[in-house]
């Protein structure tokens, strides 16, 4: 991939975060009646109203309030929580690491058991591992990670002890307690993008196995699992690619729910939080990072794909 | 989600008899009726009144009188999972209803205006659909106010832009069709054009999103009501029967099995008469 | 008729026999006629063969069923196929590997397709090398420096590290070819090699085939629907119709004294600078599909000088040294060899 391919990328990239600035700053406009009120509360006196309305700025003009909003943005300052009135930024960098964790260890789970499911059912096609992958990927997408969450720390944290129910451990406290906080949710949140994931691979392999470029190679000798790795793999890698951008800000999305059932402190539980007491500031600074995240993936994927499809680099 | 860009195939004549002559998607269609029927039938048929406290009975087990037991204030799961069916079917109608409402509009007049329009409503929607739903999902809420209808309707505004996609996608092909020419040379209106031409052309790539849609709509109430946002007490849907579930976990380790799984049975019947329906309208075979 | 030695034919290979395939007979497992039925032929040592026929007639089937990559519906029911004392058929897949891409190369149609989309050529190339000679990757890749080399591509060191889609249609044909030759066969497998290619291009891949024959004594299987390369490129030629072999004759026979109606058609479809004037000839209708192929001489429908004997099985009639045919009515004396059959 060229400088230049990247440099578009990045200005895309860029377009979407600022699109989002500007809807995130429409959600406190937008509500019905005057915002500073709701919030307040119904016992409130009329000074904390004025104090919401100061520190939310909503005296000045919506142009001056965007333009000093965005300034603040610029400088990395979200505002302050308007309930425990610590810095934004600061509340977000501290739910920040146990959603990251949970999410990007799904994506983990998801690429190894989609991947790999959808790689045998393809070069299987038509036997009961097909059939049996692709019942189970019918299956994995209905379910709701929640619930699936709540059925494997019943059976493996509460029936049997085997990791514990809830909570988070930084990952400085160690692999293994990190790791196995984080298991049981991850898997649960993965399986719907693991599931996803394998059907797509499935039917991508399906697909280029009939190429005659994997005739070619049969005819050089080439079988087994070398043909795998230097044919099929990266050419069916390219559709699935694709969709696992895609998958990204759902996983992002599906952690809010599933830090509930783990009892992990997170950034959903943060947000979730935020709007039953519609703390606006911790709101919009959740779904600007969440917007950041997503962008960066979505960037990693770009990249990787035009290392992954030849093609793409010097179009 | 990738029909988009394709031509829509002509709509055979009886898709539906095409469909349920599937073994799996007939399946599909008895449970969806027999949920809308039981929705409908939930008074006459729920054994208890859903709300009716028996507090001496608290997590009791199955029985005769309560057929799948009671939950914590001891009313009858069996009659509370009935009259949860009525929000599985109507919250996911909500949410497909504004999708569609914003949607349907936009991506027609996307699609045949094109140009600055076009490219500005694409590049909104490519924006909404690169955010995580149920973060946006959240954030509408907080606007709003937790509550079933407003849960729904952001929903509804999170599933727009997909919509969006689909009906410009299907509106920009069939405007390439020469009959859509013809129409404009016989001297249609570019209004006419859209309501009798188009529309019943992109149908068929519209009625596969809903379906889908349907399905995603009621995991997003699930999930927004497990968390308090969506349903409130004392109604109950299937979701926040699971959130009450999490919560009595340790008196009740079963008490999330009947919820989750007529919400698994649920979602997978939206996703097997969506799949069903994708390929018999652009008449491919069942895989 | 007196039978003379054969350089082609139905009798036991011959010592200088590389490949002989003997009653192949394909099907789809249906109780439809075979797609490929008692197909007989010998490709001897350094010389070239050409399988022709219309589209749909089963020569690349033929040749897939050499390299043992037939599609999975396609069934084998009977027939032996022998390579330098090996049974393809029957050898299990172990051998099967060691042959393909080894002692047989190949060589395919649209080089853009068949070449690997997402790896470089010099990978392609040094694959039989990695492969057959377990050489690691620096050797390999002076080795594919070196055919590239060979096959007349300019800036080979820089060639290799490019995708096939950075390249022209007749460069990938070469990339493709230098990776068939990679394995040091001893027959080359060249399926419609220059079909997908413009002609002048045409011209310069038959060229470095024909070198690359002479130098390395390669024998070549050409499957093709194009008289022309067959005329330039071949020594003998082995006629298909609708999964038959309907005749068999050195190549300055086939052209000259055609032995089958089909044959003689094909030859006249073919434009010819020394008649300029006549109009060119078009069989009429099509290869019947699979299935509904007609008992007897298969070609009997679109044949002008079809009779009632035509409905009968055929046999395979040997005219002079290497020259079949199975059409009956030349073997009777009905019909003179000949372009005007």
């Amino acid at each position: 991939m060229t400088a230049g391919m990247v440099l578009r990328r990045l200005a895309a990239g860029v377009l979407v975060l600022w699109l989002v600035s500007v809807l995130t700053f429409l959600l406190v406009q937008l509500t019905p009646g005057d915002p500073a009120e709701l919030i307040a509360g119904e016992n409130a006196t009329v000074e904390d109203v004025a104090r919401i309305r100061e520190q939310l700025g909503l005296n000045a003009p919506v142009v001056e309030q965007y333009l000093r909003w965005c300034g603040d943005l610029l400088r990395g300052d979200l505002g302050d929580s308007l309930f425990s009135g610590r810095s934004v930024a600061e509340t977000i960098a501290q739910a920040a690491p146990a959603t990251l964790s949970i999410t990007g260890l799904a994506i983990a789970v998801a690429v190894v058991v989609g991947v790999g499911a959808g790689l045998v059912a393809g070069l299987k096609q038509g036997s009961w591992v097909d059939r049996a992958v692709s019942t189970v990927a019918t299956l994995g997408i209905a379910m709701p990670s929640f619930w699936v969450a709540m059925l494997l720390i019943s059976a493996f944290a509460l029936s049997n002890r085997w990791l514990p129910a809830t909570g988070y451990a930084p990952l400085r406290e160690g692999l293994w307690p990190w790791l196995s906080h984080l298991i049981l949710p991850a898997t649960a949140l993965g399986l719907a993008t693991a599931a996803e994931l394998a059907r797509h691979t499935r039917g991508s392999v399906c697909d280029v196995l009939v190429r005659p470029y994997i005739r070619t190679a049969r005819a050089r000798g080439a079988s087994g699992f070398w043909l795998v790795r230097r044919h099929l793999l990266r050419n069916a890698a390219i559709p699935v690619v694709t969709v696992l951008g895609l998958q990204a800000g759902r996983l992002l999305g599906g952690s809010i729910v599933v830090e509930v059932v783990a009892g992990i402190t997170g950034l959903g539980t943060t947000a979730i939080n935020a709007v039953l007491q519609r703390d606006y500031p911790v709101i919009q600074g959740y779904v600007l990072f969440s917007a950041v995240i997503v962008v960066l993936v979505n960037l990693a994927v770009d990249l990787t794909y035009g290392w992954i499809n030849p093609k793409v680099r010097v179009a | 989600m990738t029909a988009a860009a394709t031509l829509p195939a002509p709509v055979r004549r009886r898709p539906l008899r095409a469909v349920l002559r599937r073994p799996s998607s007939a399946v599909a269609f008895a449970f969806l009726v027999l949920l809308v029927g039981s929705a409908i039938a939930a008074p006459v048929i729920a054994p208890h009144d859903p709300d009716a406290q028996e507090l001496g009975n608290r997590f009791a087990g199955v029985s005769l009188s309560h057929l799948a037991g009671t939950d914590e204030f001891g009313r009858d799961v069996l009659s509370r999972l009935l009259y949860a069916a009525r929000i599985a079917v109507t919250a996911p109608l909500i949410s497909v209803g504004v999708a569609v409402l914003v949607g349907l509009p936009a991506g027609l007049w996307a699609g045949r205006r094109r140009g600055v329009v076009d490219a500005v409503s694409g590049r909104l929607a490519d924006t909404l659909l690169s955010l995580p739903a149920l973060a946006s999902a959240l954030a509408i809420v907080a606007v709003l106010g937790p509550g079933l209808t407003n849960a729904m309707i952001a929903v509804g505004i999170i599933f727009s832009p997909t919509v969006f996609r689909v009906v410009r996608g299907a509106t920009l092909a069939v405007a390439e069709e020469t009959f859509i020419e013809s129409a404009a040379a016989i001297g249609c209106s570019t209004r006419r054009t859209l309501w009798v031409h188009v529309l019943p052309n992109i149908a068929a790539p519209l009625l596969v999103q809903v379906t889908i849609l349907m399905g995603v709509a009621l995991l997003a109430e699930a999930s927004l009501s497990f968390i308090g946002l969506g349903v409130q007490p004392p109604d109950a849907s299937w979701g926040s029967m699971l959130g009450a579930a999490y919560r009595s976990q340790y008196d009740a380790p079963y008490a999330v099995v009947p919820p989750g799984i007529a919400l698994v049975l649920t979602v997978l019947t939206f996703n097997t008469l969506g799949d069903a329906l994708r390929d018999v309208l652009s008449g491919r075979r069942a895989s | 008729m007196t039978a003379a030695p054969l350089a082609t034919g139905t009798a036991p290979a011959t010592a200088e026999a590389l490949l002989s395939v003997r009653g192949l007979t394909l099907d789809l497992g249906t109780t439809q006629p075979g797609l490929v039925q008692d197909v007989e032929f010998t490709v001897p040592k350094g010389r070239s063969v050409a399988l022709i026929g219309e589209s749909g007639c089963g020569k690349t089937l033929t040749a897939m069923a050499i390299l043992g990559l037939l599609p999975r519906a396609v069934r084998v029911v009977s027939g032996e196929i022998d390579f330098a004392g090996t049974d393809l058929l029957t050898c299990g897949p172990r051998e099967l590997r060691r042959i393909r891409g080894g002692p047989v190369g190949a060589v395919f149609q649209e080089p853009m397709s068949s070449l690997d989309p997402t790896m470089t050529v010099g990978d392609q190339i040094a694959e039989a090398r990695r492969i057959h000679f377990k050489e690691g990757r620096r050797t390999a890749r002076e080795h594919a420096r070196g055919l590239l080399d060979r096959v007349g591509i300019p800036d080979a060191k820089r060639r290799l590290d490019s995708y096939p889609h950075e390249m022209s249609g007749g460069m990938q044909q070469r990339v493709m070819i230098a990776a068939a030759i990679a394995g040091e066969p001893r027959l080359v497998l060249a399926d419609e090699p220059t079909t997908a290619l413009d002609v002048t291009i045409q011209a310069e891949i038959l060229e470095l085939l024909r070198d690359l024959r002479r130098d390395l004594g390669l024998a070549v299987l050409l499957v093709t629907h194009d008289l022309g390369v067959v005329a330039d490129f071949c020594d003998e030629v082995v006629v298909m119709y609708a999964g038959h072999v309907v005749e068999k004759a050195p190549v300055r026979e086939a052209f000259r004294t055609p032995a089958h109606p089909y044959t003689s058609a094909l030859l006249g479809s073919v434009p010819r600078s020394d008649r300029a004037r006549t109009p060119l000839e078009v069989i009429g209708g099509r290869v019947p599909p699979a299935g509904s192929f007609p008992g007897g001489c298969r070609f009997r429908p679109r044949c002008r000088h079809a009779a009632a004997s035509c409905g009968e099985p055929q046999a395979d009639t040997v005219l002079a040294a290497g020259h079949h045919t199975c059409c009956g009515r030349v073997a009777a004396g009905d019909l003179t060899p000949g372009r005007e059959l």
